[in-house]
């Protein structure tokens, strides 16, 4: 493999998608950029979780990573090359190392074939990967690494559990040697115990194989698990990335704040005494993003600066966060009557 | 303290499905209570029997493939499987009320919303048509819709999908029931939208009195806001008991699992103790106890013996041989013994 000398790292620069706007009143108006200027890197053998609620671009920006769409600007690069504008031999090459987990375990797989088409699919793209005659025993070795019994390579995807569905959504993402997975919100639709065991299984795979995860979801505390590293999306572009320790015990940004107050805790009693903040209004579109800071239409810290001058990722007390106010933000001095402990 | 009347309370409770692969049963002797103006959180995977289990108590399953083959459930004295379904449905939407998980496909879409809300004081109240729209506006202000005299008018695609789920809370709530029922009341939404919906349940709640049933497989929501909790696996109740009994010391070998299967927010990355297995398929739910084939507990006895829900604290009873010991076992705080 061309980069497994060197540790494999996955950079997005500036990152622009945008989708058009057509029909309605929205007619001749701009494009709506879903991701803007967005900038981030997975390294292998590490997990940067990215977090943000529903329409703030993190699956436009997966998918946009892997390929299924093109970026209006900024660059993505992979083991010192330039993946975004290369030619399609070039870039057939680079993605076999760049795979994507799909969400919804349902959908991503085709129900007419059977798993070991499945599994052995990217073969026949990509080929001189693997020969053919060692497909069904790579095929077997596959689903084992993943934790399904061998025999399931004649089954059909409707004759599998969720849990199994994902497992070889997994195998599938594995079968090219990868060394950067981008899983977007790989466990939101297995049940709890079903979930454990693919987080686990997940953590298992980084550690054998050296991969890097970008892991897209909702769920904080599955996120918190297992990064190394977050990054917090609101509106298309980061506003706060760092440790995860560092983001997830001591968040700086207004949002952070408010999402991590937000999610509801396993154990409360148990856990140390947290503010609450509760939100009010929901997430603006991102056809008509407010000007300046996009959340300060949301935030209680917001003034008339913000709407003036969008703020930039800056760094401050170990991580970067996009905020005029993140130093008052992060000493909790906040006077307004939203705040304050349960 | 008087001790509180149960409001509703299902015993026994079997209901059998028609299916494409044969009839099966979806419940499979259900009992649970619940008292005047408590919370009770129903909990389990998909497919454990949560919904089925409130929607025989609304009298909502399927008319052609459902059956209620056996028990009873009580509401305030009356005896609602012996009751004709026409009076169920009175009851249910004057003192019970739902809400349900997809708010899109709750609302109508061709009628404005304001209209929806009206048509429930109109025909089971007989109001006026005025006084009907004045009540419908008021209950929309109530769930905090900003503007609500003029929001009455629109149409649900309209709303945000959070302002839609106050709206159907506002439908639930139009006729001050006395049982509120929710089914995922929060799952499609956003993390800061579902602490917005929780609140306002909390804070109608408070206000009203009413009692609540939540069913929901999100631990974390129902520390937030249960009594009490039931644990359903296989299409039973394994384990019922207050709240923290429940969450801190487990009885049940599936509610332990359950909670170690959840990510500690302490000990990031610490790897987690998943339940081996899968749930079983309502086809062929195992002999004996449902969940043995998956249970570090499980003997002989467990394949062979169903148990039966025993008082093991007060108040906290679970479905399980070996509680005692799976009490003694457990300690979910994650300090257990390598």
């Amino acid at each position: 493999m061309s980069t497994s000398t060197a540790v494999a790292r996955l950079e997005v620069r500036a990152l622009r998608v945008t989708y058009p706007a057509r029909g309605g009143l929205l007619r001749g108006a701009a494009d709506i950029s879903a991701v803007d200027r967005l900038s981030l890197t997975v390294t292998a053998g590490r997990t940067l979780g990215l977090v943000g609620e529903s329409g703030c671009g993190k699956s436009t920006l997966a998918r946009t990573i892997v390929g299924l769409r093109r970026p209006a600007g900024g660059e993505i690069w992979y083991g010192g090359e330039r993946v975004d504008d290369a030619d399609a031999a070039r870039r057939r090459r680079l993605t076999a190392e760049i795979q994507m987990v799909y969400q919804d375990p349902y959908s991503s797989l085709n129900p007419r074939k059977k798993v070991a088409f499945i599994v052995s699919e990217g073969w026949r793209v990509h080929r001189g990967l693997v020969p053919r005659e060692q497909w069904p025993a790579r095929t077997a070795e596959l689903l084992e690494r993943v934790g399904l019994a061998a025999e399931l390579a004649d089954r059909y995807p409707h004759q599998l559990s969720g849990g199994q569905r994902q497992r070889v959504g997994i195998a599938r993402a594995l079968a090219m040697s990868p060394r950067i997975v981008v899983c977007d919100e790989p466990v939101s639709a297995l049940d709890v115990s079903i979930q454990a065991q693919t987080l686990n299984l997940l953590a298992d795979l980084r550690e054998s194989l050296g991969l890097g995860y970008l892991f897209i979801a909702h769920d904080l505390s599955v996120v918190r698990h297992i990064s190394d590293d977050l990054a917090v999306m609101y509106l298309g572009r980061i506003v706060e990335t760092g440790p995860a320790a560092v983001v997830y015990d001591e968040p700086a940004h207004p949002y952070t704040r408010a999402l991590i107050s937000a999610a509801p805790v396993p154990r409360p009693w148990a856990a140390p005494p947290r503010e609450r903040i509760v939100l009010t209004g929901e997430v603006p579109s991102p056809a008509s993003p407010p000007s300046g800071c996009r959340f300060r239409t949301r935030c209680r810290l917001a003034q008339p600066r913000c709407a003036e001058t969008e703020p930039e990722l800056r760094m401050v007390a170990g991580r970067e966060v996009a905020c005029h106010y993140a130093e008052t933000s992060l000493s909790g001095a906040v006077s307004s009557g939203t705040g304050g402990p349960r | 303290m008087a001790a509180p009347k149960p409001l509703l309370t299902v015993d026994d409770l079997v209901v059998s499905f028609d299916g494409p692969l044969g009839t099966y049963r979806a419940l499979n002797g259900v009992s649970f209570h619940v008292d005047e103006g408590e919370t009770l959180a129903i909990l389990g995977e998909s497919g454990s029997g949560k919904s089925v289990t409130v929607r025989a108590v609304m009298a909502l399953l399927p008319r052609h493939s459902a059956r209620v083959e056996q028990g009873t459930i009580r509401y305030a004295g009356e005896e609602l499987t012996a009751l004709p379904v026409r009076r169920t449905r009175e009851l249910s939407s004057t003192q019970l009320a739902m809400v349900f998980q997809d708010s899109l496909t709750a609302l109508n879409p061709v009628i404005r919303v304001g209209e929806q809300i009206a048509e429930l004081f109109r025909v089971r109240l007989r109001t006026s048509r005025r006084e009907a729209w004045k009540r419908a506006v008021a209950g929309l202000d109530r769930v905090g819709i900003p503007n609500a005299a003029a929001r009455a008018h629109d149409y649900p695609h309209q709303f945000s999908g959070g302002m839609r789920q106050r709206v159907v809370i506002a439908m639930a709530l139009a006729l001050g029931p006395r049982l509120l029922i929710a089914d995922e009341p929060t799952t499609a939404l956003d993390v800061t939208v579902q602490a917005q919906i929780m609140d306002l349940l909390r804070e109608l709640r408070q206000a009203d009195g009413m009692a609540m049933i939540l069913i929901t497989h999100d631990l974390g929501v129902v520390a937030d806001v249960a009594d009490r909790v039931a644990v359903m696996y296989a299409g039973t109740v394994v384990e019922t008991g207050p709240l923290r009994a429940v969450y801190d010391r487990p009885a049940h070998p599936y509610t332990r699992g359950l909670m170690n299967s959840i990510p500690a927010a302490d000990r990031p990355g610490a790897r987690l103790t998943p339940i081996e297995g899968m749930p079983p398929s309502p086809l062929r739910t195992p002999s004996g106890c449902a969940f043995h084939p998956r249970c570090p507990f499980a003997r002989a006895n467990c394949r062979s013996q169903r148990p039966a829900p025993r008082v093991v604290a007060p108040g906290h009873e679970a479905a399980c041989h070996y509680a005692e010991e799976v009490m003694a076992g457990v300690d979910v705080d994650g300090s257990r013994a390598a």
